[in-house]
């Protein structure tokens, strides 16, 4: 018989390096130490609508993870991939309660702020509702959630979200704090837990590595 | 003992549920009053009843729970969940909300009937396509049903944000499904999608009047959801809150 298999081909992240959906998966990727090779999608230039990119992702959305014959849209369906095909560094634990607590703070972020912050909502708002208008909708989004998440966490948290492990709960935190912070302008002393956990997230391999300006697709400053 | 059939109190201010004593496991769900005007669309509450298969081999006994009405000015239910939506879940001393949180719940707690494939592929496209429902068409459809509650989008902006959302997470639910023949959405078993696509194709056809003749793949397994029992009796319609027909 032949001698070894080819290496197996690295996992390929279709990206923006904005989007704090593709912001999730690269700190999951980074955290289980997957090396993955980054294609950026620039969705200010409408490449998320090229169709080679809509048979990837028929929503038009990064992130896409393309691996070996797998192909796989939404950060979700991804980050919980990963979780089964690279069982190092677990993101869930087996606790059924904190296990449920993760997805629940996941589903948060997913399906309570990011969608409804979203740049296709906020320039409807803008045009339907009024000028100025998707600003106060964007921040009571994110002050719901941010406060809901700062109560569910309260008791448990530790050096991160639940507790001293990163878990699944941070890995969708992280990039919508970062977002709040960053483009919302949005007060965090109202959630003191949570701004402890940006600052932790922050000064993380994993995470810093993940950050949007750390991109290959970031604009270079300068 | 033989099994009950799942049975139900009503929700009366001031009165604590009483609680089972028998050996079977209590399960109560809340949801919001059907058609109270803060209230979150009650789509997910749908999702989260007996577990289905009149098919499959066993005698099918599903989950029985307890179901709970919740108001929407009902202020208790804020400590139960803080983000204040429904559906939520008490199993004993554990307390889950968020529907697709739920669902994972059950699936490791009671997995007898599995929803999710052991095939790493298929249970991401299982959860891919109740992603798209619970983030990109859900929340977006409330906002649009909010919004024109609170007066602040006329009902055909309103509509229209609902019929944007949902086809566009429709047409793309159909082309990750090219080709696909299998009874139900990702095999000839009901899956995760099927438990998060009934209720919004449902939802769709019933409140927004879309035209699932566009959709064939999803109009085909809406269909065959109506003939399962598990499906039936999830209903919005055939709730305990529900209203009851007009006269």
């Amino acid at each position: 018989m032949a001698s070894a298999e080819a290496p197996a081909a690295r996992p390929i992240l279709y990206s923006y390096w904005r989007s704090s959906c593709s912001h999730r998966v690269r700190i999951a990727l980074n955290l289980k130490g997957i090396d993955y090779e980054y294609r950026a999608v620039n969705l200010l230039k409408g490449e998320q609508s090229d169709p080679e990119f809509m048979k990837l992702n028929p929503m038009k959305f990064v992130p896409a993870l393309v691996d070996g014959d797998a192909v796989i849209g939404d950060s979700y369906a991804i980050a919980l991939y990963l979780e089964d095909k690279y069982p190092q560094r677990p993101l869930l634990p087996q606790d059924l309660k904190k296990k449920a607590l993760n997805i629940q703070i996941a589903s948060i972020v997913c399906s309570g702020i990011q969608p409804l912050h979203n740049l296709t909502l906020v320039r409807f708002i803008e045009q339907k509702v009024g000028t100025g208008e998707s600003i106060p909708w964007v921040q009571q989004q994110i002050d719901r959630g941010f406060t809901a998440v700062e109560n569910m966490i309260k008791g448990c948290a530790g050096k991160f979200a639940m507790g001293d492990e990163v878990q699944l709960a941070d890995v969708f935190l992280a990039p919508q704090i970062f977002a709040a912070v960053t483009r919302y302008q949005t007060d965090m002393s109202n959630y003191p837990t949570l701004a402890r956990l940006h600052g932790q997230y922050m000064t993380h391999p994993a995470f810093e590595a993940a950050l949007p300006d750390r991109q290959p697709d970031a604009p270079s400053s300068g | 003992s033989p099994s009950s059939p799942c049975s139900v109190l009503p929700l009366l201010s001031g009165v604590t549920a009483h609680s089972f004593t028998t050996s079977r496991q209590e399960l109560v769900l809340l949801r919001v009053g059907h058609g109270s005007d803060e209230a979150r669309p009650v789509q997910r509450g749908d999702q989260l009843l007996l577990l289905p298969g009149p098919h499959r081999p066993q005698p099918q006994r599903g989950v029985e729970y307890e179901y709970r009405a919740v108001e929407w000015n009902d202020t208790d239910y804020e400590k139960i969940n803080p983000i204040k939506y429904v559906p939520a879940l008490q199993d004993g001393d554990i307390l889950v909300s968020d529907s697709l949180a739920i669902i994972l719940y059950l699936e490791d707690k009671y997995p007898q009937h599995l929803l999710l494939p052991q095939d790493l592929k298929r249970k991401a496209l299982n959860l891919q396509i109740a992603s798209i429902v619970c983030s990109s068409i859900q929340p977006l459809q409330c906002y649009a049903v909010i919004g024109l509650i609170k007066g602040k989008l006329g009902p055909d902006e309103s509509l229209q944000i609902v019929h944007h959302y949902i086809d566009k997470g429709f047409r793309a639910i159909e082309k990750l499904l090219e080709g696909c023949d299998s009874k139900f959405a990702t095999g000839d078993e009901v899956q995760l999608a099927d438990v998060f696509l009934a209720p919004q194709i449902h939802a769709g056809v019933t409140r927004f009047d879309i035209d699932m003749s566009k959709y064939p793949h999803l109009e085909r397994f809406y269909k065959a959801y109506m003939e399962i029992p598990a499906f039936q009796a999830a209903r919005p319609e055939n709730q305990p809150d529900a209203p009851s027909p007009p006269q």
